[in-house]
């Protein structure tokens, strides 16, 4: 370190041109190269049925817990932000930590697929994986982690299967409340938005208007996004997430017609799930029925499950164990990226341990 | 957050991030109120009535060209998916396993650390 006077700033001085000069060099290596996919962890496809893909990922410890983890994805969007980047990878690090870990992930539905409903889901996409990993992993019992849509899936199977296999259920930003949803209860308004020609129409809810929307919640982020890019040009480590979870977000999928209209009618609209009056194949979905072990994790910043509609969702489940956990971060950070890695992850392991044995 | 007494972006930085949510506090005010929204989706609704009509012609259009829609190249697709998900299952029930040995199963004792096994 200096001891001229003024040597700290020069030093500051320095690091900035360093960075200005690291941020044109990498600048053209950025627009001329295409981003990273994700998925970065050896899988196996252990199921395909048209929209529906149960992974298994390969063990990477000699030891493992007993109990086999089925992590679930949200209809919305790919499952690889699970397993983003080497280092940055939740599926890596809970391998690493000894968990066995599957996924059940959404490819884009086929335009057959439109007529899926919550009952395809609930009722047969996640039981037969369910039943899958039993087959596969020889436990009979799993615990089902189920990120945003996925949660809410996670929730309503585990609600109409109190006597099934599920030993926990960990929802990740999970949604309860949708009378407190903020800007989606007034851009659904039944007085302007009518849901039913809108499916009619289009057929799936399209991507770009799931984007769009998401984007509307914060209009300027999406320029101060590039602006902060350019401005850590030069951090490899930032780019590359950025550029990963970038790619992710672009890679939403389209959400079959009768699902959407099927949500928006039932849950948003009418709230039916915080309500009590929600049925899915005539089955009342009572979530005060879920008695196994239960952990919610939410995010301080997350504007699109917003913490209120997020927030009573652990009130209202039966079990005796259950937990919330709110970490710093916003609805994708929670689970990916630098700050993800410290928070929540540990946070997740040391839950799911004591209770996988 | 930057160190804005030393760096000299940090201050730009600092003023950024005030800008972003001052920005998106007034934004997100005016596109949730109603007004917006009844706005918003009378546009949708005008889109929608459009496209509608112009999937319509260009439906005809093709039918009177004797050439493939959308529609029926996706609906082609779907099929084709549908033959691989089944010659998928099959290759799977004959019992067809990729080339090499077989993953080692892990051991399902593993207990968190600091617990005593065999409790």
């Amino acid at each position: 370190m200096s001891d001229a006077p003024g040597a700290a700033q020069i030093d500051r001085l320095r690091t900035a041109m360093e960075r200005a000069v690291q941020r044109n060099i990498k600048g053209w290596d950025y627009l001329s190269s295409p981003g990273k996919a994700g998925g970065v962890s050896r899988r196996e496809l252990l199921a395909k049925r048209g929209t529906m893909n149960l992974y298994h990922y390969d063990h990477m410890v000699e030891e493992i817990y007993r109990t086999p983890l089925l992590m679930v994805m949200a209809t919305s969007n790919p499952s690889y932000v699970f397993d983003l980047l080497p280092g940055q990878s939740l599926v890596e690090f809970l391998l690493r930590r000894g968990h066995d870990i599957y996924v059940l992930e959404w490819t884009k539905p086929s335009r057959e697929e439109n007529r899926l409903r919550f009952e395809d889901y609930v009722l047969d996409f996640i039981p037969t994986s369910i039943e899958a990993v039993a087959k596969h992993s020889g436990e009979a019992d799993v615990s089902l982690a189920g990120y945003c849509m996925g949660g809410l899936l996670s929730l309503f199977y585990a609600a109409l299967h109190t006597d099934g296999p599920l030993r926990n259920l960990v929802c990740f930003t999970t949604p309860f409340n949708f009378s407190k949803f903020g800007a989606w209860n007034v851009w659904s308004d039944p007085k302007y938005f009518d849901v039913d020609h809108f499916v009619d129409t289009v057929g799936q809810f399209p991507p770009e208007m799931f984007v769009a929307a998401v984007d509307m919640l914060r209009p300027v982020s999406r320029v101060t996004g590039a602006v902060q890019l350019w401005d850590n040009l030069w951090n490899d480590e930032f780019v590359k997430t950025k550029r990963a979870l970038d790619k992710w977000a672009a890679d939403t999928l389209p959400l079959p017609g009768e699902l959407f209209r099927q949500a928006a009618k039932e849950i948003i609209i009418a709230n039916k799930l915080y309500e009590g009056q929600l049925e899915i194949g005539g089955r009342p979905v009572d979530v005060g029925a879920i008695e196994v072990p239960f952990l919610h994790v939410v995010a301080e910043h997350d504007h699109i499950v917003p913490y209120e509609v997020a927030r009573e969702l652990v009130g209202g489940i039966g079990s005796t164990d259950k937990e919330e956990i709110m970490l710093k971060g916003g609805h994708v950070s929670l689970i990916a990226g630098a700050g993800a890695v410290k928070r929540m992850w540990p946070k997740l392991d040391a839950w799911l341990a004591p209770r996988s044995i | 957050m930057a160190d804005a007494a030393g760096d000299p972006f940090g201050m730009w930085r600092t003023l950024m991030q005030q800008w972003e949510t001052q920005a998106n506090a007034a934004l997100t005010e005016i596109t949730g109120k109603e007004e917006f929204s009844r706005e918003m989706n009378r546009l949708m609704a005008v889109s929608l009535r459009l496209q509608g009509a112009f999937n319509e012609a260009v439906e005809k259009a093709l039918t009177t060209f004797n050439m493939p829609s959308k529609d029926d190249v996706a609906r082609l697709s779907d099929r084709l998916g549908v033959i691989e998900t089944k010659l998928d299952a099959l290759l799977a029930a004959r019992g067809t396993a990729p080339p090499g040995p077989p993953p080692a199963r892990a051991k399902r004792t593993r207990v968190p650390p600091g617990e005593a096994r065999g409790r």
